[in-house]
């Protein structure tokens, strides 16, 4: 037993002696470096699994939101469509209905537009009504002035109807600008059928569009019209501005009680940590798609930390977006003798951001981090050109400057993905790609103005609690 | 390397601070190296095993409790690796039987001639399940039933394996020393041309006769 404890202790003694500890290796760390590496991308790849998930259910949530909202107005358009269907339908029938209508006393029109009121559901019974009406009209024009200019307004409505269609919807009590007869003034596509008295209002509005279409569609009576479209394009022209402020006002209101909800949800933690950015950034924008136009933004963020992983940042970023869009995304109560092909629009704002911010990924240096948010845009400047498909005519409008812009809040979502690297405790430099996703139209136009780009910033941290 | 320097380094391991972790691994390369060479078969299989413990100690270092000896934490970690090691290649893991380690001779250790390399060495030759239960016992100081905890086995098989490795450890000893003392007495003559060897490879060549595995 004596020599097994020997053999033992022989063993022991020798093993413990840290004199005969082996040198250091190169080769060993550098093999136990490729662990480290490996294990961080290994550990990396799981942890960025729910992380990953989270931001992609995120841009779910948004985008589907964003395309929740576009239904309803791709149904309002529906509305307007039908509403102004008639007129497409209408030359087909015009002829026969024109002797009709002639042997009609003028004074018959209230009571026409009432019975027609009634029947409204049924189209082709209105295609008539409205025929005859517009045949009235027309005969009407030469001796009744005070007709004339009644039913112009209503067109006038009517156009901004198809314009102007969710604003309208949200529940402005129309108000009636210019008195045209019992209920003419009221705007058409509100309620349909809902009372005579409104259907009246929409026949005689449509009655209107169909002396427009009569207009461009039919030779036979441009006679009678010739005389008549240069006073309605004046008379538009000259009530487009008020349109424009009777109906600009709602989008505001539209739009800032369904994100506010968002905002408030935002939780606030503890050991705040601020940091101040400047950034600049240059940006193409565009609605459907982007058309190669720079724009470029300068502005100043602040960064409140409220965990080591949440940011909220907020701040003001002056923008210049110049863009061109098709005139069909253009949205104005104008109406245009001669559509321009597109418009081109140089628009100067300021973005007003509140982003809430994730960090993904971070080391004491580098920190990777995504964010989501909105953006208020006030708008300081708006100048839209058109352009003609064929050529230039000096009575075409060339360029419309809007006199007095307006904001336009939390009507952008942000998306953003952020780059940070330390230069020091203090600053950091750090790039953002970013989204820029409408939810509801801006300016004048009311356009779904998007933009992508990728912002640098310098950051200046004024409570770093994070040693460098 | 001094307590304060110590804890230093460590808080530089737990930012994962790639410098601090190497002077880290660094310090403590050659006492890690030293448990793992006896648990393992060969330096390199050593090396494999001290690197899952260092990674094991990065990991984990957070969890480390200041106020206690960071070595002692270390080595336990480096132990408990190569436990693991072992019980991964269990399937491979040699046993002999009892009875055929009886009735060998046992003779008086004059030892004091064997250095670290060469008692190594002998350690690493013995097959992983002796190898094991004898560091565990004769070195780290463990007793049966722990040691049957640890490596999941009975006290009893415990004690028998520890029982055989001594008893080869012997074996390897006396050779070693006979071998010793011929390669003293033949230096330079024809007939033994392993004087070329250098000593560790002289005894494996010897040993390897008498040992399976």
């Amino acid at each position: 037993m004596k020599s097994e404890e020997d053999l033992d202790n022989l063993f022991k003694k020798s093993m413990d002696d840290p004199a005969n500890h082996r040198a250091f290796n190169e080769d060993d760390w550098d093999a136990f470096e490729q662990m480290l590496d490996a294990g961080k991308k290994r550990r990396g790849i799981v942890y960025w699994l729910p992380r990953a998930s989270a931001i992609a259910a995120m841009l779910l949530l948004a985008l589907g939101w964003w395309f929740f909202i576009k239904p309803a107005k791709v149904i309002d358009d529906n509305n307007t469509q039908a509403g102004v269907k008639p007129t497409i339908t209408k030359p087909q029938t015009k002829q026969g209905a024109n002797d009709d209508a002639t042997k009609q006393p003028l004074k018959d029109t209230v009571a026409n537009k009432q019975s027609v009121g009634d029947n409204l559901a049924v189209i082709p019974e209105k295609d008539t009504n409205w025929n005859k009406h517009s045949a009235k009209n027309l005969a009407a024009a030469k001796s009744k002035k005070d007709t004339i200019w009644n039913t112009q307004k209503t067109g006038d409505n009517l156009a901004a109807d198809k314009r102007k269609q969710k604003k309208q919807l949200v529940g402005q009590q129309p108000s009636a600008p210019f008195a045209s007869g019992p209920g003419s003034s009221v705007v058409g596509n509100d309620n349909l059928a809902k009372t005579k008295r409104d259907t009246a209002t929409l026949n005689n509005a449509a009655r209107i569009a169909g002396i427009n279409s009569i207009d461009k569609r039919n030779g036979n009576l441009s006679n009678a019209l010739a005389n008549m479209v240069p006073s309605l394009d004046i008379t538009m022209a000259h009530t487009s501005p008020d349109f424009k402020s009777q109906i600009d006002i709602p989008p505001a209101a539209v739009n800032t009680d369904k994100p506010a909800k968002k905002i408030t949800k935002q939780g606030f933690g503890y050991r705040p940590q601020l940091a101040i950015t400047a950034l600049a950034s240059s940006d193409v924008n565009g609605t459907s798609s982007f058309q190669g136009k720079m724009g470029s933004n300068y502005g100043a963020l602040l960064s409140l930390g409220l965990t080591k992983k949440l940011t909220i940042t907020s701040g003001v970023v002056y923008s210049s977006k110049p863009y061109n869009t098709s005139f069909a995304n253009y949205n104005t109560a104008y109406v245009f003798k001669h559509e321009p092909s597109d418009v081109t629009a140089d628009c100067k704002m300021l973005d007003i951001p509140i982003n809430i911010g994730y960090q993904v990924f971070g080391n004491f240096r580098n920190k990777i981090s995504v964010g989501t948010g909105f953006s208020s845009y006030i708008m300081l400047h708006e100048k839209y050109t058109y352009n003609y498909a064929d050529g230039n005519n000096p009575a075409w409008p060339q360029t419309y400057t809007v006199p007095n812009s307006k904001g336009y809040y939390l009507s952008i979502l942000n998306l953003n993905a952020t780059y940070e690297r330390k230069i020091n405790s203090k600053f950091g430099l750090s790039v953002q790609p970013y989204m820029k996703v409408p939810l509801s139209g801006v300016g004048y136009s009311d356009l779904k103005l998007q933009s992508t780009g990728v912002a640098v910033g310098v950051t200046y941290n004024i409570n770093a609690f994070r040693k460098p | 390397m001094g307590e304060e320097e110590l804890h230093q380094l460590i808080n530089g391991c737990v930012k994962q601070d790639r410098k601090c972790q190497k002077m880290l691994y660094k310090a403590f390369y050659g006492f890690s190296m030293g448990i793992c060479l006896r648990y393992a078969g060969n330096r390199d299989e050593a090396a494999e095993v001290m690197n899952q413990g260092f990674m094991k100690v990065f990991t984990h270092i957070d969890r480390f409790d200041t106020t206690r000896p960071f070595k002692a934490w270390l080595g336990r970690i480096m132990m408990n690796v190569s436990i693991d090691y072992y019980r991964a290649n269990l399937k491979m893991a040699y046993t002999d039987d009892l009875e055929k380690a009886e009735g060998m001779t046992e003779g008086d250790l004059t030892d004091n001639n064997l250095n670290y390399e060469d008692l190594l060495a002998m350690i690493q030759q013995l097959p992983q399940a002796y190898r094991t239960v004898f560091n565990l016992f004769a070195i780290d100081g463990y007793s049966h039933e722990e040691i049957g905890e640890m490596l999941n086995i009975s006290p009893g098989t415990s004690k028998s394996n520890l029982h055989k490795a001594r008893h080869k450890l012997k074996q390897m000893i006396l050779k070693a020393e006979e071998t010793a003392n011929k390669t003293n007495y033949n230096r330079g003559m024809d007939f033994n041309p392993i004087v070329a060897y250098n000593g560790i490879d002289v005894r494996s060549t010897f040993l390897n006769n008498g040992i399976r595995g």
